[in-house]
C-alpha cells in the first residue's frame, strides 16, 4: 500500500463513523419513507403497509388542512428575507465603529445559541393576551382591545411570524459580519476617494460583494422555514382551530397523533418537492444578481 | 485502481451490513406488529416462574412518575418475591409518550406489563397484538373483583387488562374563598350554578374557575353517555347536535367572555398555565379537573397552602338532569405484553397490584377499585399528615360516593377534530349552535369512515 492509498483509506476511516450514521438514522428512513409513501401504513395497528399507489396524495388534495398547511408554510417564508435584510442593517452597524459594539453583537446574536424552546416561551409570555407586556404596553398608549396574539386564530400566525423574524435575525448579522470583514478596504476607501456617499457604498460595492452570502442565507432560510416546527410547535401544536398549522405540524400529526405514517410519508415528501423547488428557482436566478 | 475498488467495495459491504441489520430488526418487529394476541401460544413455551437461581426480571411501564408511588410499589414486591424482581420504567401519557411505549412493544424492547389510561389507544394496542387475551388466567374473576365498571374495558367480551383504581373528574374548591362569600359546598350542581359561583368568587388576580384543557367536553358527553357510549344517537348517527350541548357551549361562552370568570380557551391553550399551582397558590377558586391533583395538594412542601380544600360533583349541563353520567370510572388498565417471556410472573405481580400492592399509590389519589382492596387504609394514607387541610366530608361524598359513572368510546380522530371546533367557538369564531352542529358533522363523518 503506497503513500497514497494510505491517505485515501484514512480518509474513508475518517468519514466511516458519519457514513453509518447517516445511512442509519438519515438514509435508510428517508428510503423507508419514500417507500410508505404509497402505501397506508398505519404503525402499530398490526397490519403490514397496503400499496395504494398514488392514492395519500389524492387524499392530500382532498385534505382541508392541508391546504391550510400549504399557505402557512408559504407565510413563514416572509420572515426569511426580512430578517436578512435587518441582519444585514445590524452587521453593517456593527462593523463601523460604534459605542459597546462587541456587547451589541453578543445581543443580537444571543437568541441563535439560546434554546429554540426558551426563545417560544419568551415570546408566549411577550404576547400573553390579559397579561403580557406588549398587550399592557398596548393598553397603555389606548389601544382597548389589543389583538389575542397566539391565542386568536386570526392573529396567531401574525405571532409566529414577528417570532420568527426576530429569530433570524442574530445568525444573519453574524454571517453578514463575516463577509463584511472579506471586503477590501481599499476598494471602500478608493469609492470614498472618488466621492461615493454611504448610500452609494452599500448598494454599489458592499451588497454586490456580500451577496454570495445573501444568496447563502436565502436558501439556508428558505430551508429552515420550511421545515420549522419546534418553536411553532411548542407554543401552538398548530393551533388554535389549526391556524397555525404548517407542513411539519401537519405531518408530525398524523405520524404520531395518529400513527397514520404511510400518509405523513407522503406529505413529508411533498415538503421536500416544496423545498427542492424553491431551491432550484433561487439557483437559476442567482446568476442575475449574485456576484463571485 | 484495483486497490481503490477493494476500498469502494469495503465502504459497500459496511452500508450494506448496516443495511441487513436494520432489516432484521424490520423483520423482528413485523413479526411482533402481527403476534397472536393469545397468551396461549406464549404461556406453552414459556419458562414457569418456578423458584429459579436467577430471579425473573419484569418491567413494568407506566404514566404515574416513580416517586409518586410506583417506585414503593415495585420495592414493595422485589422484597417480598425475592424470585420475580420488578422494574418500573415511566412514559409521560401525552402522544409523545404512548408512542414510545408503543414502538418498545413494537421492537421487542423489554415491556412485560404496561399501564393503558385510554381506551382508544388500549384497543389498537389488542388489535395490534401488544396486549395478551387474559381469559386463561381463571383465577381472578374481574367482574366479581373490581365491580360492574370493569366491562367497560371488555373487548369483543374479554379482559386484555385488569382495571386498576377508579377515577373520576371533579371540582375542586377554595373552601376559604367559598366561606367568604358566604357560598356553601354543592353537593349537585348543573353549569348555571357554576357559572353563578365562578362570578361571585372571581376577583383582583382571582379567576373564578379554572379547568383543564378541553374539559367542555365533560358536562357535554356526559349528557349523551348513557343513551351510547360512543355518543350517538339510537339510529347510530352522532348525537352532538343537541340542545344540552348548546347550553353547555353557550355557558362556558359566557363565563369566558361575559363575567371574563373563566380563562378564554385559547389563552389557556397557548400559555400553558400550570392548573394545579394556579389553584394552590389561589389563583383560581376553583379547579374542574381529576384527582391527580392530589399530587400537588398532598405536597405542603412544595407547594403550600393555608387554604382548605373541599370538593364538588363534576357539574352536570341542568341541575336536575337525572340521565348524567358523570366521566370516570375504573381505569390505570394493567395489561401483560404477549411477547413476554414470564406471563405468570407477570399476572402473579398483577393479581398482587391490584389487591393490595397499589397501596403507595393512594397518596396521589389514587382510588384502588378491587373489592378486597384494604379502602380504609388506602384513604388514611391518601390523607396522611395533611387530614387537616381538606373538608373530608365533601371530599369523601364526592370521591367514594356512588355517582353513575361512565367512560366514552368517542374515536381519537373525532376528539382530535373536535378540539379545533372547540376552538373555533371559544375564539367566537362559531356560535354554540354552529359548533354543536360542526361537532356532530365531523363526528358522524368519523363514523362513516370507520364503517
Amino acid at each position: 500500500m503506497n503513500w497514497m492509498q494510505r491517505q485515501r483509506l484514512l480518509g474513508y476511516v475518517f468519514i466511516a463513523p458519519n457514513l453509518i450514521g447517516m445511512t442509519i438514522f438519515m438514509l435508510i428512513p428517508a428510503l423507508f419513507s419514500f417507500y410508505l409513501m404509497f402505501t397506508d401504513w398505519v404503525f402499530a395497528n398490526g397490519q403490514p403497509p397496503q400499496f395504494i399507489g398514488f392514492g395519500n396524495f389524492k387524499r392530500m388534495i382532498e385534505d382541508d388542512l392541508f391546504a391550510v398547511s400549504v399557505r402557512n408554510t408559504l407565510l413563514i417564508l416572509i420572515p426569511v428575507p426580512i430578517s436578512i435584510m435587518l441582519g444585514f442593517l445590524i452587521a453593517v452597524m456593527l462593523n463601523n465603529r460604534v459605542y459597546f459594539q462587541k456587547t451589541l453583537r453578543a445581543f443580537f446574536f444571543a437568541p441563535y445559541f439560546t434554546s429554540g424552546i426558551a426563545i417560544a416561551f419568551v415570546w408566549m409570555v411577550l404576547f400573553q393576551p390579559s397579561s403580557g407586556p406588549i398587550n399592557a404596553f398596548l393598553g397603555s398608549i389606548g389601544i382597548a382591545d389589543p389583538p389575542k396574539w397566539f391565542a386568536s386564530p386570526d392573529t396567531a400566525m401574525y405571532a409566529v411570524l414577528i417570532m420568527m423574524t426576530a429569530g433570524g435575525i442574530g445568525y444573519n448579522m453574524i454571517i453578514y459580519l463575516a463577509a463584511l470583514q472579506e471586503i477590501s478596504s481599499e476598494q471602500l476607501e478608493a469609492a470614498k476617494i472618488d466621492g461615493a456617499t454611504f448610500g452609494q457604498l452599500l448598494r454599489l460595492i458592499i451588497l454586490p460583494l456580500v451577496s454570495p452570502t445573501t444568496f447563502f442565507l436565502m436558501i439556508t432560510g428558505f430551508i429552515g422555514s420550511i421545515k420549522g416546527f419546534g418553536m411553532i410547535y411548542a407554543i401552538t401544536q398548530g393551533g388554535p382551530a389549526n391556524s397555525t398549522t404548517v407542513f411539519s405540524i401537519f405531518a408530525y400529526k398524523k405520524a404520531f397523533n395518529f400513527y397514520e405514517m404511510g400518509y405523513a410519508s407522503a406529505v413529508s415528501w411533498t415538503m421536500f418537492l416544496l423545498i427542492l423547488g424553491i431551491t432550484l428557482i433561487q439557483w437559476a436566478g442567482q446568476k442575475k444578481w449574485v456576484h463571485y | 485502481m484495483r486497490k481503490r475498488k477493494w476500498l469502494n467495495t469495503g465502504v459497500a459491504l459496511l452500508a450494506a451490513v448496516s443495511l441487513t441489520l436494520t432489516g432484521c430488526g424490520g423483520k423482528e418487529n413485523g413479526n411482533l406488529a402481527t403476534g397472536s394476541a393469545s397468551p396461549a401460544a406464549s404461556a406453552e413455551t414459556t419458562p414457569s416462574a418456578a423458584p429459579n437461581k436467577d430471579p425473573i426480571k419484569l418491567t413494568m411501564w407506566g404514566a404515574v412518575p416513580a416517586e409518586n408511588g410506583p417506585q414503593a410499589v415495585v420495592d414493595n414486591w422485589n422484597k417480598e418475591n425475592p424470585d420475580i424482581q420488578v422494574e418500573y420504567v415511566r412514559f409521560v401519557n401525552d402522544d409523545a409518550g404512548n408512542l414510545k411505549l408503543d414502538t418498545a412493544l413494537m421492537s421487542n424492547q423489554p415491556v412485560d406489563m404496561y399501564v393503558n389510561y385510554d381506551f382508544s389507544l388500549y384497543e389498537k394496542r389488542i388489535k395490534a397484538g401488544n396486549a395478551l387475551d387474559l381469559s386463561p388466567f381463571a383465577d381472578l374473576n374481574v367482574d366479581d373483583k373490581m365491580g360492574t365498571g370493569a366491562a367497560l374495558w371488555k373487548v369483543e367480551d374479554k379482559y386484555y387488562g385488569v382495571p386498576t383504581s377508579k377515577g373520576l373528574s371533579f371540582v375542586w374548591l377554595n373552601k376559604d374563598m367559598l366561606d367568604a362569600k358566604g357560598l356553601p359546598v354543592p353537593e349537585e350542581w348543573g353549569l348555571d350554578e357554576f357559572k353563578q359561583y365562578a362570578n361571585v368568587l372571581k376577583g383582583d388576580k382571582v379567576w373564578g374557575a379554572a379547568q383543564s384543557d378541553y374539559y367542555f367536553n365533560v358536562p357535554i358527553n356526559g349528557s349523551m353517555l348513557k343513551q351510547s357510549q360512543y355518543l350517538t344517537n339510537a339510529d347510530g348517527v352522532s348525537a352532538f347536535d343537541n340542545p344540552l350541548t348548546v347550553k353547555a357551549l353557550q355557558v362556558y361562552s359566557d363565563m369566558m367572555f361575559q363575567d371574563k370568570s373563566l380563562m378564554p380557551h385559547t389563552e389557556q391553550i397557548t400559555s400553558k398555565p400550570a392548573l394545579d399551582q394556579m389553584f394552590v397558590k389561589g389563583e383560581t377558586a376553583m379547579l374542574f379537573s381529576t384527582q391527580q391533583i392530589f399530587r400537588t395538594t398532598n405536597n405542603l412542601k412544595e407547594y403550600p397552602r393555608t387554604f382548605k380544600v373541599a370538593a364538588a360533583p363534576a357539574p352536570k349541563v341542568n341541575k336536575d338532569q337525572t340521565d348524567y353520567i358523570n366521566a370516570g370510572g375504573l381505569g390505570d388498565v394493567l395489561s401483560i405484553n404477549p411477547h413476554t417471556k414470564n406471563p405468570e410472573a407477570a399476572w402473579k405481580f398483577i393479581k398482587w397490584y391490584a389487591d393490595i400492592g397499589m397501596l403507595p399509590m393512594a397518596p396521589g389519589g389514587r382510588v384502588p377499585a378491587s373489592k378486597d382492596f384494604p379502602a380504609d387504609q388506602a384513604i388514611s394514607l391518601m390523607f396522611e399528615g395533611v387530614e387537616d387541610t381538606y373538608d373530608m366530608d365533601s371530599i369523601k361524598r364526592v370521591m367514594f360516593g356512588n355517582k353513575p359513572l361512565g367512560l366514552s368510546r368517542l374515536d381519537k380522530k373525532s376528539g382530535s377534530e373536535q378540539q379545533v371546533i372547540y376552538d373555533k367557538i371559544f375564539s367566537q369564531k362559531l356560535t354554540p349552535e354552529e359548533g354543536a352542529k360542526e361537532l356532530a358533522r365531523v363526528h358522524d363523518k368519523n363514523l362513516k369512515a370507520a364503517q
